[in-house]
């Protein structure tokens, strides 16, 4: 847990320059809001110690565990991992399969990740307690909120350029480290998309010292505009 | 004990006949058509929370301690809280969304909407963000854009037919397989009513050399990455009269969240077929490239022992389900009364239809005939019951399986495959007669 509270700045700067100023990147680093920048590069010194053994493995557990949540829990709700109960072997083949399809998982946490799947979900765990919800309340997180409000759609494309494009892609259709934006239900909730920008969520920082609230319903006017690939674009 | 407290106990008690069966003959009322297991309203209570309603049966049981008439009827309250389809979907995944039917809810020929399982893929399409419409193009001779009230406008058909995810029971497979481990409940039959794919394709002129028609979603991957869910049929299968677009389910409009407005419906085949949020269709010379129709979405041509890797080329496409059959009630672990109890659950099959079901009492029991409603009619289910005279006390393992028009029947364990697809082995349902 200790290596967790670091943050090395070697690794903050490892990442790509997806911001625009300096001093807001040092105010990210000192908030330890990024899952990669939470671990020491160094190779950790071999142990003779069982309790060194433990320590070490509990560390691992916990880098796993936060680097499930940070790079798998974009796209997937926990229950994907807590549902099942898999052996090594096939937990590294799902998540080889994941990061084909786009998971931003830095390669350095795979082996933590893997060890936190495969110990907490395993074939001899337990099974999973479930959860029950009725239709109505699985839509609503999904509904559209009542009121939209009426941004500029032309002002917030280089809004989104300057300040989304590179995690989300140009056409917000997702890109290394963010989702796809596009079409997505989001876009009818306003309020929702505001908090999320300000706030910031697992990976992604906030930008209420870099967006207006101006700006974030412009950008919310052009994402609204933009639209998934159609099957005439896709490689038939 | 305030006086309160009893008559208000009294007074719910009258007015939950379904509390009192201790005797099978009034079962059915307990799975009314449609309205399975209902507690009464909410109204009565003056509440609408599953919270309140568990926190009145807690009570309730307390009260009933140290009555013998009011332990008798423990095992149905006990089920009521486990698999009662008023707490609603079994969460298998809250995004994307996959939820489960419970068991108990069906035990009827229509699933309701809000009790039907819901799969996703890549999650839900925002709504309303543009007029849905259904394009026609590829190999169309006047390719076409339809809105919705085109559609209306165009010759509506209902076709019931079961929908039924192909990895439903892929909890059952050992080795375990990765994927959601659906119990039994990624199952339903529904009314569905649309317009014939092939008025859809005939409209559009489609060009002799096409030999597949492809369908793509709304539901857009979250990353360029992740393979679109896109996916296609072989035209046979595409011109067949049962084969819709469909607008509505059971008579609603097409909810949202099971694909709505528009969805694929392919009678007799597996779920992946059946295209949530339909947005494209395309007449195609080949099948549809991409994942989930050339690596996902395949089973071994041969049955390969459990933890074979089998060659992509010795894989083919899933198309159609198999034999298979569920108990709704009793559900496990059940406690009963001796006397007379209705079993009752459904079966289905792929092409074809539903043709026997036998119910097996006790291990080595033999099996016996149950009873079938509903019509031989290829693509929907059909209600079984099964009267049993349980007079021994003891515990019992009851057992279903059906036999389809083909002669297919279920086996007892399904050849394991590695993504758990087509699981359709005997159930094996236990409970105890006390």
């Amino acid at each position: 847990m200790k290596a967790q509270m670091k943050t090395s700045p070697k690794r903050v700067l490892a990442f790509p320059p997806i911001v625009a100023s300096l001093a807001w990147l040092c105010a990210l680093s000192a908030s330890g809001s990024w899952g990669s920048a939470q671990r020491e590069q160094a190779p950790r010194p071999a142990t003779s110690d069982r309790s060194d053994d433990d320590a070490d493995r509990q560390e691992r557990l916990a880098l796993g565990k936060r680097a499930f949540e940070e790079n798998c829990l974009m796209c997937h709700a926990a229950e994907m991992a807590a549902g099942q109960r898999l052996t090594s072997a096939q937990w590294t083949t799902e998540v080889d399969k994941m990061i084909g399809w786009g998971a931003p998982l830095p390669p350095e946490l795979k082996d933590d990740l893997l060890a936190y799947l495969t110990s907490s979900f395993s074939p001899s765990a337990a099974p999973a307690a479930l959860a029950r919800i009725k239709l109505a309340q699985a839509l609503a997180p999904i509904a559209p909120e009542p009121n939209l409000p009426s941004g500029d759609a032309a002002r917030g494309a280089p809004l989104y350029v300057a300040q989304c494009a590179n995690c989300h892609g140009p056409d917000g259709r997702g890109a290394e480290l963010g989702t796809s934006l596009v079409e997505k239900p989001v876009l009818n909730r306003p309020s929702e998309f505001s908090t999320v920008i300000r706030a910031g969520r697992r990976r992604m920082p906030g930008f209420d010292k870099v967006l207006t609230g101006a700006q974030v319903v412009d950008i919310f006017a052009w994402l609204r505009e933009q639209r998934s690939p159609s099957m005439a674009s896709l490689k038939q | 004990l305030s006086k309160e407290m009893h008559r208000e106990f009294v007074v719910r008690l009258v007015r939950l006949p379904f509390f009192c069966i201790v005797d099978s003959s009034t079962v059915t009322e307990v799975f009314p058509e449609q309205r399975p297991m209902t507690l009464p309203s909410p109204d009565f209570y003056g509440v609408d929370t599953a919270h309140s309603r568990r926190r009145w049966l807690e009570r309730a049981l307390s009260l009933a301690a140290g009555s013998l008439a009011l332990a008798e009827m423990r095992p149905m309250w006990a089920r009521a809280e486990g698999d009662a389809p008023q707490a609603g979907l079994i969460v298998r995944s809250s995004r994307p969304l996959d939820l489960e039917t419970p068991r108990s809810a069906l035990a009827t020929w229509r699933t309701p909407n809000d009790l039907f399982f819901v799969r996703s893929h890549l999650g839900e399409p925002a709504m309303g963000l543009q007029p849905s419409t259904l394009s026609v193009a590829g190999l169309a001779v006047k390719p076409l854009t339809l809105s919705l009230e085109a559609l209306r406008d165009m010759k509506q058909v209902t076709v019931p037919a079961v929908l039924q995810c192909s990895g439903n029971g892929r909890s059952h497979f050992s080795p375990t397989v990765p994927g959601l481990q659906w119990e039994c409940g990624a199952v339903g039959n529904a009314e569905w009513t649309g317009v014939p794919l092939a008025d859809l394709l005939e409209k559009a002129g489609m060009k002799s050399e096409a030999k597949h028609v492809h369908f793509l979603g709304a539901d857009a991957p979250p990353n360029p990455k992740t393979p679109q869910y896109l996916r296609s049929l072989p035209i046979e299968k595409a011109l067949e009269p049962t084969t819709i677009v469909a607008l509505a389910m059971n008579g609603e409009p097409l909810p949202w969240l099971h694909g709505g407005p528009l969805r694929l419906v392919v009678p007799s085949w597996t779920g992946n077929h059946w295209i949530k949020w339909l947005r494209s269709v395309a007449p195609a010379r080949e099948e549809a490239p991409g994942f989930y129709q050339q690596t996902g979405y395949r089973i071994p041509r041969h049955p390969a022992p459990p933890g074979a890797v089998v060659k992509p080329e010795d894989l083919i496409p899933l198309t159609t389900m198999n034999a298979k059959s569920l108990m709704a009630w009793p559900t496990e672990g059940a406690r009963l009364p001796a006397g007379k109890h209705a079993l009752r659950g459904v079966a289905w099959t792929g092409p074809g239809f539903v043709k026997t079901v036998e119910v097996a009492i006790g291990a080595d029991g033999p099996w016996q005939r149950a009873t079938l409603e509903n019509d031989e009619r290829p693509g929907t289910w059909r209600v079984w019951r099964f009267d049993w005279d349980a007079r021994t006390l003891g515990r019992y393992e009851i057992r279903v399986r059906a036999t389809d028009s083909n002669g297919d029947t279920q086996p007892d364990t399904t050849p394991w495959n590695r993504s758990g697809y087509l699981w359709n082995g005997i159930e094996k349902v236990h409970c105890e007669i006390a």
